[in-house]
């Protein structure tokens, strides 16, 4: 080993001893795998069956109701303050199911690993591209960049704080939220693969049923022919509830 | 989309073969049994979305995923899901496994002491043998950030350490 030191070392290699020994008790059931698969088909059926629900609360309520049927388009509702202040909480958004997805675009994604429920982002980085948010000299980042370009982003709640440097991979989009000091997205999970990617918005309806374009994004015709209605909205007091804590609020 | 049967068998033979040391690396990386098995739950069920792409090592994605699920713990508590009703793992029907119970429980202790990125780092580094240049890049982070986590992390780590096992674990100096 290098030169780390002296004590350092004896912890290093006291961590190592207890790692050998405790490694036996670490085994999988028997049957590990198999769950592992079920849980696949189930969620992949749940994915095919678009469920948009805004919250694990009414999961369950809208299972049922959220079976596939036949329109191009979609209603979702923003459950938490992360795309503020493009789409508020309890706002909807209406989203094309065969879109092409580009950057800019504000998108539904389902399926991420630990979050078992959609969630509307902003797509930032395509395939291939550099994302990044470099410190200035104060340890601030004022824009995210590109490819090595700033972005301008009038939509955002800055979040000021630096991220290093990410290649999005082939299949994968880097996703960010509007309010990026609260939000959850690309920095915590990474690149994110297209697959689960299944709507791109095209408006937003606030709370009175009024429709708007959301900036930021490249054009979209206005939605036509049936939209598939939105579940529920989820209960007051989970919109700004446990799952997407400490929002930006200004 | 989905799997078929050939490439679900191919799932559960690498998940027979890899599975115990994947737990094993989960088990470092979060504080407990349960725990581990849900992000390693989460990592494979990734890991059956890109099956069919054939990656080049099956094993180091999901090694990857559960770093990045690992890292972020404390700040996104919610990404990773709390903990289930599973079972705490085999009985300590032999000598050997309650040996191994009792270091479990010993090595439990001193990493829980280590916030989230320390506690990566230090597995990462001194548990798997990483160099600092490939623990930076899995971690996304700078190699000066992976020295100053190695190196709070083991301070914490000797700081929750029995003086007794210090002296006995030969310090020279």
């Amino acid at each position: 080993m290098s030169q780390i030191m002296q004590p350092h070392d004896a912890v290093a290699e006291h961590l190592r001893t207890l790692a050998v020994a405790a490694a036996p008790c670490a085994e999988l059931r028997l049957h590990y795998a198999d769950e592992v698969l079920a849980l696949a088909r189930r969620r992949r059926w749940i994915w095919r069956a678009a469920i948009g629900t805004g919250s694990c609360v009414v999961v369950a309520a809208g299972f049922a109701a959220a079976l596939p049927s036949g329109g191009d388009y979609f209603a979702m509702y923003q459950p938490s303050g992360s795309m503020s202040p493009t789409v508020e909480a309890g706002e909807q958004v209406v989203f094309g199911k065969n879109l092409p997805v580009a950057r800019g675009d504000v998108v539904a994604v389902s399926g991420l690993p630990g979050i078992d429920m959609s969630i509307i982002r902003r797509v930032i980085g395509m395939p291939g591209d550099i994302v990044s948010c470099p410190a200035d000299e104060s340890g601030k980042c004022d824009a995210v960049e590109v490819n090595g370009r700033a972005m301008s982003e009038s939509y955002v709640v800055p979040d000021r704080e630096p991220f290093a440097e990410v290649t999005v991979p082939a299949g994968d989009v880097y996703l960010l939220g509007d309010a990026r000091r609260a939000a959850i997205d690309s920095r915590d999970f990474g690149p994110v693969s297209l697959n689960s990617v299944y709507g791109v918005g095209v408006e937003v309806i606030d709370v009175h049923g009024e429709s708007r374009p959301i900036p930021g994004t490249p054009e979209h015709a206005p939605p036509t022919g049936q939209i598939d209605p939105a579940d529920d909205p989820p209960p007051a007091g989970s919109v700004t509830g446990p799952a997407m804590p400490g929002q930006a609020d200004d | 989309m989905g799997m078929n049967r050939a490439e679900e068998e191919d799932f559960t033979a690498f998940v027979h073969e890899r599975g115990d040391r994947l737990l094993r690396f989960a088990r470092l990386l979060v504080p407990d049994r349960a725990e581990a098995e849900d992000v390693l739950q989460a990592a494979l069920l990734r890991l059956t979305r890109h099956w069919d792409k054939q990656l080049a090592s099956p094993e180091a994605y999901v090694r990857t995923t559960l770093v990045n699920l690992a890292k972020d713990r404390g700040k996104r508590k919610h990404l990773v899901p709390s903990p289930s009703d599973h079972s705490q793992g085999p009985h300590p029907s032999s000598p050997d496994l309650a040996d191994g119970l009792v270091a479990r429980a010993e090595l439990d202790h001193l990493l829980k002491a280590l916030p989230p990125r320390q506690r990566v780092t230090v597995v990462l580094r001194v548990l798997d043998g990483l160099s600092e240049a490939e623990t930076a890049e899995l971690l996304g982070c700078s190699v000066g950030a992976v020295k100053s986590n190695l190196s709070r992390g083991l301070d914490k780590v000797r700081e929750s350490l029995d003086p007794e096992i210090m002296r006995s674990a030969g310090t020279q100096t």
